[in-house]
């Protein structure tokens, strides 16, 4: 009899216990379900009031379930969001402003220019995937260069992707990204006129200044390269890289692993990408990353930061980082990690992150990145003149801000 | 009279098994349209609660919009360059697998089928990689000495092509097994006996074949004028409507509009547009259908 009221006992405590559960659900696109399952054991034994529901998107439809779940009141707690995606969601008012949290982790963390947007915080940056440049050593050994030395700055990239594609009819100098809608503006072209010193806008982001002499220098520039490159999407220059065709080709550190993996015969380094001049602008890579994100239609803000905190923190960013190869966390000194060690093209990427400049805070940022996909297609794949597309999308531009 | 009908136990009953089947209509179909003709007229973003009436401003903007314009002109070279290719290829190919001399004829059947059962994702993704610059055809065009530096996907003059291309490849299997089906159901004697009176193998085909998969042959073409007027998937998968929106379609530049620029009522303006296109030329093909039969 004693056994049975124990027994009822328990079950109704359980059954209480998880009716006083918060459920946190978060929306995210960089942990798998393996890594999920770990996540929320190890969250929820240490925060026994919390039930945490991980979701995993994916890079095809994931943006549009976000959208989705916003319009119809359902959002997550929690959503994982693209830094150059933040603007645009703070400025609909889909995002709570964090400032009353940030101070507690401020100083702990880097990269709180992605969260950013018109004075206010709208989030936390989890996760960084600057751009680099990958380059063959055996190509350019081939073409008489010291695959010690690889280019510092534009003028040597351009000679060495000249000798390196003279070696055979399909042996390219350089890939250059081309026929999607990130990839080409991203990897390089914005970059390099962030490191010839130059900008699209002007700092207050009310003017547009695209036509300004350091982008049009960095136009002539890439058309010039053109001349020795494949063009193609990432994928393909990827692929091509890996099958030893391609001199030089910039992307983010999710190649190191599956070059290494599928194309084992490739002899590869990471190094910073080249700056324009020995004595002018400096090694400039895009910023990519990751943010934490509270929905400002969640119930529970205290809940979703406790999780947030334990989300950011090195123990779960090292993991994503050991199992995906692709992003690191935002952690200060995380460089001091001993996986770096044994991973040195990785931690290439971590030096290269010094240099990188996130997209501008833009409201308009989505409708932005689309037009620059097209200035760096008309400037590779036409031969209309360089200060004319400028200037045309300048003006278009300029009817965004 | 409708009372009276409603009553009796026969319509009650099929009712019944009808309502959920109404009710998936109104939650899911019936809905979804009065609701997107609605914010049509709005500036909707589908994130911000915010919504102000703005009359015909999307209507009117639209065609002032380049890119809309030019995914229009994209949307009517697709349909206009793919059907007749899929049509004739189709009928052709159901001609040979129904005629004698064909042995293994469902395994032909399948072989042009498994296309059609195929996601077009997956299609779509193994053709970008033979499209692709150092893909198969670049490759093999290296070999008789053209060299070619981008895929074909990435260069605005041949982009469009090769989606248009690959649409006609997977889609002709499920016509064929349509046309199939339209020539078994010709009488065999009508060729015995035209045999008899001389004709040849051409005079069968269109005096015979021809005109009796008639209804057939219209079938075909608005299934495929309303399903290639609302291509998506190739490329949202293949190219993005790149580069430079030379593979810019209107359901594609609809989708990025309202899920990527968070205009919403302006997206749901362009679909009413598409669908007045699409009952246009329905209507035109179902009177000729009618002024046949």
């Amino acid at each position: 009899m004693s056994k049975k009221i124990l027994l009822m006992v328990l079950v109704v405590g359980l059954a209480l216990l998880s009716f006083g559960k918060t459920k946190i659900s978060v929306w995210q696109f960089m942990m798998d379900d393996t890594l999920s399952k770990q996540v929320k054991a190890q969250f929820e034994a240490a925060n026994p009031d919390i039930e945490l529901e991980i979701v995993q998107l994916s890079w095809a439809t994931g943006f549009d379930r976000i959208v989705t779940s916003i319009a119809a009141g359902s959002a997550p707690d929690v959503i994982e969001l693209g830094n150059t995606w933040l603007a645009t969601f703070a400025s609909q008012g889909v995002l709570r402003p964090v400032d009353d949290i940030v101070g507690k982790v401020k100083d702990d963390y880097v990269a709180w220019n992605f969260v950013e947007y018109q004075g206010k915080t709208w989030g936390f940056p989890w996760l960084l995937a600057p751009r680099a440049m990958y380059y063959n050593l055996e190509l350019l050994d081939k073409a008489g260069l010291d695959p010690d030395n690889p280019p510092k700055t534009w003028n040597e990239l351009l000679n060495a992707s000249q000798k390196i594609n003279a070696l055979g009819s399909d042996i390219y100098g350089v890939g250059l990204c081309v026929g999607e809608l990130y990839s080409p503006y991203q990897e390089w072209f914005l970059p390099a006129v962030w490191g010839n010193m130059g900008h699209f806008v002007s700092p207050d982001l009310k003017k547009a200044i695209l036509n300004s002499e350091p982008v049009i220098e960095t136009a002539n520039y890439y058309r010039v390269l053109s001349n020795y490159a494949l063009l193609g999407k990432e994928s393909e220059l990827a692929e091509a890289f890996g099958k030893g065709k391609l001199g030089f080709f910039f992307a983010g550190p999710a190649y190191i692993n599956n070059t290494q993996r599928d194309y084992p015969e490739t002899i590869f380094d990471v190094v910073l990408i080249p700056k324009p001049r020995e004595h002018h602008g400096y090694h400039a890579s895009f910023a990519g990353g990751e943010v934490l994100g509270i929905s400002s239609q969640s119930k529970n803000v205290e809940e979703a930061w406790r999780v947030i905190e334990f989300l950011l923190s090195e123990e779960v960013a090292m993991q994503i980082t050991r199992t995906t190869g692709e992003v690191f966390p935002t952690k200060v000194g995380i460089e001091k990690d001993p996986w770096f060690e044994s991973h040195p093209l990785h931690a290439t990427f971590l030096e290269q992150n010094k240099y990188a400049v996130p997209f501008p805070p833009l409201a308009e940022a989505n409708k932005i990145e689309q037009l620059f996909t097209n200035i760096v297609e008309e400037i590779l794949l036409t031969d209309a003149p360089i200060e004319e597309i400028l200037q045309k999308y300048n003006q278009q531009i300029q009817n965004l801000l | 009279m409708f009372i009276l009908k409603l009553n009796s136990k026969y319509n009650i009953t099929t009712f019944v098994f009808l309502l959920p089947w109404i009710i998936t209509f109104i939650i899911f179909s019936l809905y979804p349209i009065i609701f997107s003709f609605g914010i049509s007229f709005t500036n909707y973003t589908g994130l911000s609660p915010e919504i102000n009436f703005v009359g015909l401003k999307n209507y009117l903007s639209l065609f002032k919009d380049e890119i809309f314009l030019k995914a229009m002109r994209n949307t009517f070279v697709f349909v206009i360059g793919t059907i007749p290719f899929t049509t004739v290829i189709s009928i052709l190919l159901a001609v040979l697998i129904n005629s004698k001399m064909v042995r293994f004829k469902g395994l032909f059947k399948a072989g042009f089928f498994l296309p059609s059962v195929m996601s077009m994702v997956v299609i779509s993704t193994i053709w970008r990689y033979i499209y692709s610059a150092d893909g198969i055809i670049n490759y093999l065009l290296q070999t008789v000495g053209i060299e070619k530096n981008t895929g074909w996907l990435a260069s605005p003059d041949t982009a469009l092509l090769s989606i248009m291309i690959m649409n006609v490849w997977a889609a002709i299997g499920y016509y064929t097994i349509i046309f199939l089906a339209g020539l078994q159901s010709i009488p065999e004697e009508l060729y015995e006996s035209a045999s008899i009176d001389g004709a040849s193998s051409t005079d069968k085909f269109f005096k015979i074949t021809l005109p009796l998969i008639k209804p057939t042959l219209f079938f075909v073409i608005a299934i495929n004028t309303i399903r290639s007027f609302q291509i998506f998937t190739e490329i949202f998968t293949m190219t993005g409507g790149g580069p430079l929106n030379s593979t810019q379609t209107i359901v594609h530049y609809l989708y990025m509009t309202g899920f990527r620029q968070f205009r919403m009522g302006y997206a749901s303006a362009m679909a009413y547009i598409l669908v007045i296109i699409i009952l246009i030329i329905t209507l035109i093909q179902q009177r000729a259908l009618r002024s046949e039969y």
